[in-house]
């Protein structure tokens, strides 16, 4: 039976939405969850725990994710060692003199942002990852690189949430959201009305089609990743790792081979080995694809051998709420009261939870952030195309 | 050796293979994870992610739990209860 009212209505308990609730009920608010199946349906059950820097485009996005990942230390004391949170570090693998080139130009913009990042050669990439091969020719590495369970961490904020006073709501759709002079004023679930003057939109890939209930052309498309799972196996990755390739692919097409993919993959606490990712516009379809999956695998293997002789478990797929800028969607509104945007992040989700809880909450409870939100505005797409 | 089969059941064709070296008999048809449950082998590796580094064996036995790998023909990580026996077949636990 759904509440009659709420202060505050969050549209969506992956980890966007549970890190809002989560970092709410801190400001003694106690938000209304509302989630159409279950906790972590979406993307952030269907993704890595990578908490990487590195991938992050310098500027503005990087800065965010160094702001999300410092942050996850306190986190820690709060949420509880269940996360899985750890911080080994990450490295971006280097096959190629054109990636180096690229790469050599990447890394001053990241330290004009202020991450710390250094360029190792290929032998010292070796003796710190010994389970590379001679392919990586070089490889920058940055300390502050970290993973954590995502699952386990949306959990952990909505327990921790739902300690504090939040209510969750399973298994119920938003099917409208009612307006009037400019605000939101309730939302309609299969079950009823609830009353509600502040409406968190943190739909993930499903943000647009919650914009379009509230009169709103939000500009979030599902962008499938792929991804495979490895029988657990001693510890055999020490760092988080990333190729060249990957980052190069997300910001700069061109520097891409013809062809070619990047790929990222982390060790689990359990001993699993997670391998991503494809980056597939293929609507709401996230099924797995044989290509996909042997895509990934025959990339893999040459830089990692190791991985060869050690099977495949499992394969998933998961849409990223994408972004034609790269960047979240996040904060108030022009000319609809009331309503707060928090999704988009694409495959960043998990990196950037900390911080957009937070923000959103902050925004919500104090009204300013401590990061300004301008850039992450709405309006950015709206603008200029009128 | 011990022979936990059901006695009086026709089965293939008798065949030998090697666990850690030693001699186990197996039939054709037969799973590894069958032939070395049979055996009374259950213990075919040890965690290495918890501290008191449990024995595990299979669990599932239709390919899905992952608990019953083992080392077949030089081949690490071979779910036994989805590899049929063959004579001469080497096998080892433990990822030897």
């Amino acid at each position: 039976m759904s509440p009659p009212k709420a202060d505050v209505l969050i549209i969506g308990a992956g980890v966007i939405g549970a890190s809002i609730a989560f970092h709410l009920t801190r400001h003694g608010i106690k938000p209304l969850l509302i989630e159409k199946s279950s906790p972590a349906a979406g993307s952030s059950g269907a993704c890595d725990g990578l908490v990487f820097l590195q991938s992050k485009k310098p500027g503005l996005h990087l800065k965010l994710a160094m702001e999300s990942r410092r942050r996850f230390d306190g986190l820690i004391d709060v949420l509880g060692d269940g996360i899985e949170f750890k911080n080994p570090g990450g490295m971006c693998l280097i096959e190629s003199d054109a990636e180096l080139a690229a790469m050599r130009l990447f890394i001053e913009e990241q330290r004009r942002t202020g991450l710390g990042v250094e360029l190792i050669e290929g032998d010292e990439a070796r003796r710190r990852e010994p389970c590379l091969s001679q392919r990586v020719i070089a490889a920058t590495f940055s300390a502050l690189d970290s993973q954590v369970n995502p699952y386990a961490l949306t959990f952990a904020f909505l327990r921790t949430a739902k300690s504090a006073g939040a209510r969750i709501l399973m298994g119920e759709a938003v099917k409208g959201i009612e307006r009037a002079a400019g605000k939101t004023i309730a939302v309609f679930t299969d079950n009823g009305r609830i009353s509600a003057p502040v409406v968190v939109n943190a739909a993930g890939a499903l943000a647009a089609d919650v914009g379009r209930m509230a009169g709103l052309e939000v500009p979030i498309t599902p962008r499938r990743g792929q991804i495979l799972v490895t029988a657990a196996v001693p510890p055999l990755i020490r760092h988080c790792l990333i190729s060249a390739q990957y980052v190069a692919a997300k910001f700069k097409p061109e520097l891409a081979e013809r062809g070619g993919m990047g790929f990222s993959l982390e060790q689990a606490d359990s001993g699993n080995i997670l391998i991503g990712s494809t980056r597939e516009f293929v609507g709401f379809d996230r099924r797995t694809t044989f290509a996909g999956i042997r895509t990934i695998a025959s990339r893999i293997v040459p830089v990692i051998p190791a991985l060869q002789r050690i099977p495949v478990i499992r394969t998933f797929g998961g849409l990223r709420p994408y972004t034609p800028d790269g960047l979240p969607i996040l904060g108030k509104v022009a000319g609809l009261d009331g309503f707060i945007m928090a999704a988009g992040h694409e495959g960043d989700g998990i990196a950037l939870s900390a911080i957009t809880g937070e923000l959103i909450a902050d925004l919500i409870a104090i009204g300013r952030t401590r990061f300004p939100l301008d850039a992450f505005r709405l309006e950015r797409f709206h603008e200029g195309a009128a | 050796m011990s022979d936990l089969r059901i006695k009086g059941r026709r089965r293939g064709k008798r065949v030998t293979i090697r666990v850690n070296g030693a001699p186990v008999a197996a039939y054709t048809g037969e799973t590894l994870f069958a032939a070395l449950l049979a055996a009374g082998i259950r213990t075919l590796r040890h965690s290495f992610n918890n501290p008191a580094k449990t024995a595990r064996g299979g669990f599932c036995g239709m390919g899905v739990c992952q608990e019953c790998r083992v080392t077949v023909d030089g081949l690490p990580d071979r779910r036994a209860c989805m590899t049929e026996v063959r004579e001469g077949m080497e096998v080892a636990t433990d990822g030897r």
